[in-house]
């Protein structure tokens, strides 16, 4: 399991110091912040679909 | 008056892919180099379609033994949302396939397999959208339903297994897991396969439950 969390831990590390050396984060960012607003318009078309099952 | 929880837990797990797909590091391929990372989005779309469809005809079944309309509307959104991720797939696919195989479209058993698929769903929506009467209609596409789920997986599972391929995992070809040899490919493919699953349920979910209201509607007139 400690080995599990190492390697995890250590992949992170490699990983983040080559991202952050092509400046991959901010098309990551971008990317992240189109499927959150995606999911947050399902969320809302859900919400409304339980407002009216209610009725 | 909450969102289900595996709506949440399939956003966050398509997040987390979304993400970890692009920074994980990744095996060194010749020819595939990064586009190996389509494996967390390409593949995820055809895995989820594959779930939705049984889902579908697991749902046609239901409706065959009880009767409920209920039963063959979920069916046919969940079809729906199939046919879009399977879309997405082949979408993809070529895209992917330009850039390694140097062509958008080759007539590979598996890619022509995925196409004949598609339009055997595609049929399923035309032949619902032609029968007037509703009881008619959800039996005969929950029939038709049945009869193309097998067909579909031996199209697309089995045929392009057995003649020589393109496609990793086809004719021979070993599988991505030949090139996974840590797991760190794995570790971001479950989750995405899952979470695009649960988003595809999530997405048929309130197709489903907007059809329910406009079915109560119409009873209620």
């Amino acid at each position: 399991m400690n080995s599990i969390l190492n390697t995890i831990l250590l992949q992170t590390q490699v990983a983040t110091e080559q991202v952050s050396t092509q400046k991959f984060e901010v098309t990551v960012a971008v990317i992240a912040v189109i499927f959150i607003g995606i999911v947050g318009y399902l969320i809302s078309i859900d919400r409304k679909l339980l407002k009216l099952e209610k009725k | 008056m909450v969102i289900k929880w595996w709506k949440i837990l399939g956003a966050l797990l398509v997040l987390y892919a979304l993400i970890w797909g692009l920074i994980t590091p990744i095996p060194k391929l010749a020819i595939l180099e990064e586009s190996i990372r389509n494996l967390f989005y390409h593949v995820p779309m055809w895995f989820g379609m594959v779930l939705l469809l049984l889902g579908s005809m697991v749902n046609a079944i239901k409706f065959l033994r009880k009767g409920y309309l209920k039963d063959d509307i979920k069916s046919a959104q969940l079809t729906h949302v199939g046919v879009l991720f399977g879309m997405m797939g082949i979408v993809t696919g070529m895209i992917w396939a330009k850039n390694t195989w140097g062509a958008y479209w080759t007539n590979d058993p598996k890619l022509n397999s995925a196409a004949i698929g598609m339009l055997i769903y595609l049929a399923y929506i035309v032949l619902r959208s032609s029968i007037e009467d509703e009881e008619k209609r959800a039996r005969v596409s929950a029939v038709y339903n049945i009869f193309s789920f097998p067909i579909f997986v031996v199209l697309i599972f089995i045929l392009p297994r057995l003649t020589a391929s393109l496609h990793p995992g086809n004719g021979g070809n070993p599988g991505f897991n030949s090139y996974d040899l840590d797991s760190k490919l794995r570790l971001v493919f479950y989750p995405a396969v899952i979470g695009w699953t649960l988003i595809g349920y999530w997405i048929a979910d309130l197709a489903i439950r907007k059809e329910l209201i406009k079915q109560k509607q119409l009873d209620n007139e």
